[in-house]
């Protein structure tokens, strides 16, 4: 018999989808007087891509392993207006050479009122900074923050419903979406709950999560941020018992001029992640953490005549534990704390094109340390 | 077995009513757009040029809200680095304000360059000497200047104004630069 309080969780993200739906079938769009945009205006094309050189390749603290080269991604994406208040908006990655193929997102929006709008689909989850703005040219370095991939595990997309809005001058911006649940049997020591992203592919939906994310951005160039996660993640799976995850974020940024500054918290809770180390055979962390700062600054800073031309230097650390606490009989894995200390530099000819190298400087735990050299090349359009 | 049954359930409500939504009668003015006959041209358009990020979904979403937010149901469309705020009548057009949406958001990476107004109304001297655009049916005006060389119809005529906007980056008023000035008949 599964305890009411579990029955009252596992359909919350349910109930919850159910009340925003039933609001929407009872509110009219937000029409605005005249008739869709002109066919030729209504299809609009976008896209990314970055083209990265690791040496060694990434994800392993083996010195001996070998460089890589790797056409990493190649995002191409459209939206189209059926109105101006209904749209739908999508991308198409094609990661390492077009080998793999994933649906970034594919999402239908409609305006509720003029700053308010109903999304459904699959949805890039508001996690963090970088998970929804991850636009390879909009970071200095050539890999992503680790802390994106090892703690909040970008890129981060499930199918699910929910709002997007904000004030009208943009200053304060908020989403909240119900979203399919991670999978648990994918958690892992060191990659942590990464491999239980379901990529909105046949997801299980056992188990909802509940996301959202405020932005604030207060003028002369600070901008703060939160995000919250919580859902289930055991999704029925036989023998794993209830697994909760709980995921909490904080992060500001300073811009101004030449300077960009930035730092990050996120912790991440896991619900009987004993039942999971042992389902996976690996210890899973209860707590999974990590913290980082970087410092950037513009060597042009506005002194060329091309726009967005500029050379940013920049350094970063970063902290974060995918093991930092276990359940008491799991041995934690000392391996899985990691530190890594990155500089480089990033010239972007114009701001939509970014020629990027950097050094890593890293360390975990069991005292092991690696030296990686990057070079990348991205753009967006 | 409640657990599967209690979800089904929550399943099929959320698809019947995602069908609802989906098969909700087409507005009225999606059956227009079909019919043949050329559109007359809104009674007043902005259009907003940007620099900046543009490109990813969440940034037109953004630029989207902002601006709506601003124009008091004039129709948004943002296409690449263009916003085009429609006015199909006649009505006092938020001009100031949908450029202060975006001119003064905190964005860090988008900036507004430039701005294009069109409207449908007359032209003609005021009491000190100076050009008006007057809007038509609606009696807004704006302080325009018109170039000496440029060929436009009689002061007071029904005219199509296309113009630049101007000193929207200060605090002072804002003024129309014709580029474009003819005959509204």
């Amino acid at each position: 018999m599964r305890p009411a309080s579990a029955t009252i969780r596992d359909n919350a993200g349910a109930v919850a989808a159910t009340a925003i739906l039933l609001a929407l079938s009872l509110a009219a769009p937000a029409r605005a007087e005249g008739d869709a945009p002109p066919e030729d205006k209504r299809l609009e094309i976008h896209g990314y891509g970055e083209i990265h050189y690791n040496n060694p390749e990434t994800g392993t603290m083996d010195k001996d392993a070998l460089a890589r080269v790797d056409v990493h991604r190649l995002v191409l994406g459209w939206e189209y207006e059926f109105t101006s208040s209904i749209r739908m908006s999508a991308e198409v990655d094609f990661e390492h050479s077009a080998t793999e193929i994933e649906l970034e997102y594919a999402l239908l929006e409609y305006d509720l009122t003029p700053t308010l709008s109903f999304r459904v689909g699959s949805l890039l989850l508001p996690v963090g900074p970088l998970n929804e703005f991850h636009e390879p040219p909009t970071y200095h370095s050539v890999e992503r923050p680790y802390i994106e991939t090892y703690v909040l595990p970008t890129t981060w997309q499930d199918i699910g419903l929910g709002l997007v809005g904000r004030t009208t001058n943009g200053a304060l911006a908020y989403r909240a979406y119900v979203v399919s649940g991670l999978d648990a049997t994918g958690f892992s020591t060191s990659d942590g709950i990464r491999g239980g992203r379901q990529h909105g592919v046949e997801a299980k939906a056992e188990d909802l999560g509940l996301v959202g994310r405020l932005e604030y951005a207060i003028k002369g160039g600070f901008t703060l941020g939160t995000s919250g996660y919580v859902g289930g993640a055991d999704q029925g799976t036989p023998g794993l018992g209830s697994v909760d995850v709980t995921i909490f974020e904080g992060d500001l940024r300073f811009r101004r001029g030449a300077f960009d500054l930035r730092g990050e918290w996120a912790g991440v809770s896991i619900g009987n992640s004993d039942s999971v180390s042992i389902a996976v055979g690996e210890p899973v962390g209860s707590n999974i953490w990590g913290v980082t700062w970087e410092a950037a600054f513009d060597l042009i800073n506005g002194r060329s005549k091309a726009p967005g031309r500029a050379l940013w230097l920049f350094t970063r650390y970063e902290r974060f534990d995918t093991n930092g606490d276990t359940e008491p009989g799991i041995a934690r894995d000392p391996a899985a704390e990691r530190k890594v200390f990155t500089t480089g530099v990033s010239y972007r000819p114009v701001r939509e094109v970014a020629l990027k190298t950097d050094v890593e400087f890293w360390k975990d735990g069991a005292d092991q340390d690696l030296t990686r050299l990057n070079v990348g090349a991205a753009f967006q359009f | 077995m409640t657990r599967s049954i209690g979800r089904t359930n929550a399943v099929a409500t959320l698809l019947i009513l995602a069908l609802a939504i989906g098969a909700a009668p087409a507005p009225k003015s999606t059956a227009k757009a079909a019919t043949p006959a050329p559109a007359p041209p809104p009674f007043a358009k902005v259009y907003l040029a940007l620099r900046g990020c543009t490109s990813c979904d969440h940034c037109r979403t953004t630029i989207r809200q902002m601006t709506k937010g601003s124009a008091k149901g004039g129709e948004t469309h943002v296409n690449g680095s263009q916003v085009e705020v429609l006015y199909a009548k006649p009505r006092v057009v938020p001009l100031r304000e949908v450029i202060k949406s975006l001119a003064e958001n905190r964005l860090h990476d988008l900036n507004l360059v430039d701005v294009l107004f069109e409207a449908n109304g007359s032209i003609a001297k005021g009491a000190d000497g100076s050009l008006r655009f007057t809007m038509a049916e609606t009696g807004q005006s704006f302080p325009v200047s018109v170039a000496p060389t440029m060929e436009r119809p009689a002061d007071g005529r029904s005219v199509r104004l296309v113009a630049v906007v101007d000193g929207w980056r200060g605090k002072g008023g804002i003024t129309l630069v014709a580029r474009e000035v003819r005959s509204a008949a």
